[in-house]
């Protein structure tokens, strides 16, 4: 008996100690895990649009901005050149605990990467570990990985690929492990720097499909959305197209015009809940600063903060007009939504920290 | 073998299979469960030399049943031992000898680098074959117990260098393992726990250190290489050590005790005990079948030392390929013939008690540095650099924290490291006043809250100190090129 309650005691002990340092120790970066791991702490039913896609989308929506000026719940649920395979299982997980009326899916990885890009296994620590252990996760990492066991002993489990940050952690770190408001955070991380690019120029008179594989996702979306009744919105979030990048191909235009002539052939087959805003045919509505600067911040032509909350306020009216009130509520003003409150109030302190003007 | 989610699935499937398959069925099942394990880490080619080494050596084993009735069977014994020895040396050294006499018909003898673990299975392959030979047993006329002796996926990789008659007897104690047996339950967990924390705790954070300074040894002070030193020798015990530790607690899950080839080493007074506590599989394979059989101690003085270095030879070229694991070995044949003169003289101190222990110490220190080194000339630059006179550099040049490292490690990681070896001297210290080792003390004579206290610490420390997972980069078992 003795024996059998210190091996519970030991159990216990060493459980809860694997359990704190996980919370310690779990990598929170901002290019996908914090965005991954903080969609545990969302008030159930309370994300009303679902953001999915790379980087370019926690850097370019801008869900403070939603909230603040059209009382759209918004949640960028996104990781750094996430492919569309891994957006598949991404969606799945949103709506465990969700009911998100809208997907907004960014087409910009499957435009740019094909499935010989060969690092496209570079930033999977950034879509994996913020996921929690499901099945879900396990047959994303299947899909995500090829199915190959090297790789996925490296990225499985989660905890295997950070616990030795020890070395690397500070005292601050520790407490915002344990004080970060994550209920606050809704996946949005804006950027605070300047970067110049040439306007882009359209090739509109060729069509390129993305990799079969990216097709076959891009199917299993439109049919896991139809089947839900979730209104499936693919947009490309402005950035520089075809900036001439040695290691790409330059042809992500002529695979948005495939997309554009994809989405009207699926809507003429009656499938109606699916809609494909080529944002890059109308630039003028977002009037976002190219060569000037003003709003891109690095070399990715992420969006900053600037950048992000114009593309943003067009975004959520072009929402409304599409989905109207009803299904996409005005929840400012409503209790239950009070963490976006807090996330607004959040994102005003970051860009006053800044020295940015909030807009 | 790493410490990854495969593997551990792995072992944990195979673990539920083996209690739910009927008992007379559990040794094939261990034997399909170590012929897939090879295939998938060691791909075909692997487990095609080893099961073709298995099947002739079986089939030799039987032809020479009787040998210790027959010259002839005799005869073509040895002539299998002789033909087990040529490929496993031939396929290490062909290709060196190759390059060193431009010859590529010997360079091309035996293309492909050789299989893992060759070094070892084809060690137990000659026991056996000698054993039946010097009429010591008769063959094993089973086949798969034959296989599984060869096969043992846990100690496929870097041994021990078990004998198939105490090997095959456990395969009775297989069949009764029984899945809630507690003693062999805290048996798994103590080996495991000790050995996982020697090899991924303290060996693989040393690794890092060793790295750095071996690579360039003319950038560092004498102290500085004397220390480093000193860190491989504790870094090469905690890793094979360590490892054997591992390969034991997974044999015992199944019901298999396999050899323990570690006892304490860095204790003993001199070097001859030294080869009787470290890789004593090995050290016991050498006395069997190339000490005795060239005539040990029975032909003169002369003789003696002759077969002392012949071993200390053969262990040296088994090791490895090259000049400097020849010297290390004919190091440790100048020390043990040396040893058995300094013992019956009055400078005997220098082979018994503490003085012994720690120029016992010093003397296997310093033959590592050959182990070590990557050439003749990276040795001869480390050995050079220990001298302060020759070596122009300061005297603790490298021994500082530069940019918040020294040596490439964090003050952080180094206060873990000197924890960790101090409660590795502790256990070591402990095991050997009690003639046993620190997995056997922390099973028997630690009460049941000092035990709980143990495996907790140790356990945590593992999983979060320890070097494993994608961050790191993960350093094979040091042993594993044999």
């Amino acid at each position: 008996m003795r024996s059998f309650i210190a091996t519970i005691i030991s159990i216990i002990v060493i459980i809860t100690a694997i359990s704190v340092s996980d919370t310690i120790l779990k990598e929170r970066s901002e290019a996908g895990i914090i965005q991954g791991s903080a969609l545990y702490h969302q008030p159930e039913d309370t994300i009303d649009v679902a953001m999915i896609g790379s980087s370019h989308v926690h850097c370019g929506i801008n869900t403070a901005c939603l909230f603040n000026d059209y009382g759209i719940t918004a949640y960028d649920y996104s990781s750094a050149e996430q492919p569309l395979w891994c957006s598949y299982y991404y969606i799945k997980e949103f709506c465990k605990n969700q009911n998100p009326k809208v997907i907004v899916l960014d087409f910009f990885t499957p435009a740019i990467y094909q499935d010989d890009y060969e690092d496209k296994y570079y930033f999977m620590d950034d879509t994996l570990y913020g996921m929690k252990f499901s099945m879900n996760k396990l047959r994303m990492m299947n899909v995500a990985l090829d199915g190959n066991l090297e790789l996925i002993d490296k990225y499985f489990p989660a905890y295997f690929g950070y616990h030795d940050r020890y070395s690397q952690l500070k005292a601050e770190d520790v407490k915002e492990a344990f004080e970060f408001d994550y209920e606050a955070f809704k996946g949005y991380s804006p950027r605070f720097h300047n970067q110049s690019f040439q306007s882009p120029v359209l090739r509109l008179d060729e069509v390129k499909a993305p990799s079969d594989k990216s097709v076959e996702y891009l199917n299993k979306i439109i049919e896991y959305t139809g089947g839900k009744g979730i209104q499936l919105y693919i947009t490309s979030i402005p950035y520089a197209i075809n900036d001439g990048n040695e290691v790409m191909e330059n042809e992500e235009d002529l695979r948005y015009n495939w997309l554009e002539k994809y989405v009207l052939e699926l809507q003429a087959k009656g499938v109606s809940h699916v809609y494909y805003d080529y944002t890059f045919k109308h630039p003028e509505d977002f009037g976002i600063d190219y060569e000037g600067g003003s709003d891109f911040s690095d070399g990715s032509s992420h969006l900053n903060y600037y950048g992000s909350t114009k593309y943003t306020k067009f975004l959520g009216q072009d929402l409304r007009r599409l989905y109207g009130e009803e299904l996409l509520p005005d929840h400012r003003g409503d209790e239950r939504y009070a963490s976006y409150d807090r996330h607004v109030l959040f994102v005003k302190k970051q860009v006053e920290d800044e020295g940015w003007e909030w807009r | 073998m790493h410490f990854q989610f495969s593997t551990l699935a792995f072992i944990f499937i195979l673990f539920v299979i083996f209690h739910i398959c009927p008992k007379k069925l559990r040794s094939y099942l261990l034997l399909a469960g170590s012929v897939l394990f090879i295939y998938w880490q060691g791909h075909g080619f692997c487990l095609f030399v080893l099961l073709a080494m298995t099947a002739f050596t079986w089939i030799m084993g039987l032809l020479i049943s009787d040998a210790d009735k027959n010259k002839a069977l005799k005869i073509i014994g040895g002539m299998g031992v002789a033909a087990l020895a040529l490929v496993l040396f031939g396929w290490k050294y062909f290709p060196f000898l190759g390059e060193l006499f431009h010859s590529e018909k010997l360079s091309g003898i035996f293309k492909y680098a050789a299989p893992i673990g060759l070094s070892f299975y084809t060690f137990q392959a000659i026991s056996y074959l000698a054993d039946i030979t010097m009429g010591k047993r008769k063959a094993q006329k089973n086949p798969f117990t034959f296989a599984l002796y060869m096969a043992w996926f846990p100690k496929w990789i870097s041994g021990p260098i078990e004998r198939e008659q105490p090997f095959s007897e456990q395969i009775d104690n297989c069949e009764k393992a029984k899945i809630f047996d507690k003693e062999r339950a805290l048996k798994a967990l103590t080996y495991l726990t000790w050995g996982l924390f020697m090899k991924m705790v303290l060996a693989d954070r040393i690794g890092g250190v060793v790295d750095i300074v071996f690579e360039d040894p003319a950038s560092y002070g004498a102290v500085t290489l004397i220390f480093t030193s000193i860190l491989y020798t504790m870094q090469i015990y905690c890793d094979f050590a360590g490892y054997t530790n591992i390969m034991m607690g997974i044999s015992v899950m199944f019901g298999i005790d396999i050899t323990q080839n570690f006892k304490t080493p860095y204790l003993t007074e001199n070097i001859v005990e030294f080869w009787r506590s470290w890789h004593i599989s090995l050290s016991n394979f050498l006395k069997d079948y190339v000490y005795i059989t060239l005539g040990g101690n029975r032909k003169g003085a002369v003789r003696k030392i002759f077969n002392v270095m012949m071993v200390f030879f053969v262990s040296g070229i088994w090791h490895g390929v090259g000049v400097t694991f020849i010297i290390w070995g004919l190091l440790h044949g100048v020390f043990n013939v040396l040893a058995g003169y300094l013992r019956k003289s009055s400078a005997a101190f220098l082979v018994k008690g503490m003085s012994g222990r720690i120029v016992n110490f010093l003397l296997v220190s310093f033959a590592w540095i050959f182990f070590r080194a990557s050439s003749m000339e990276n040795a001869t630059a480390f050995v050079k650099g220990m001298l302060p006179f020759a070596n122009p550099a300061a005297l603790t040049e490298g021994l500082k924290f530069k940019e918040e490292l020294l040596l490439g490690m964090g003050s952080f990681e180094w206060w873990l490291l000197a924890i960790c070896m101090m409660a590795l001297i502790v256990m070591d210290v402990i095991a050997y006043r009690k003639d046993t080792i620190p997995p056997e003390v922390i099973r028997l004579d630690f009460g049941l809250i000092k035990r709980a206290v143990f495996f907790t610490v140790f356990i945590i420390v593992i999983l979060i100190f320890g070097k494993y997972g994608s961050g790191e980069e993960i350093r094979s078992f040091v042993y594993m090129q044999f």
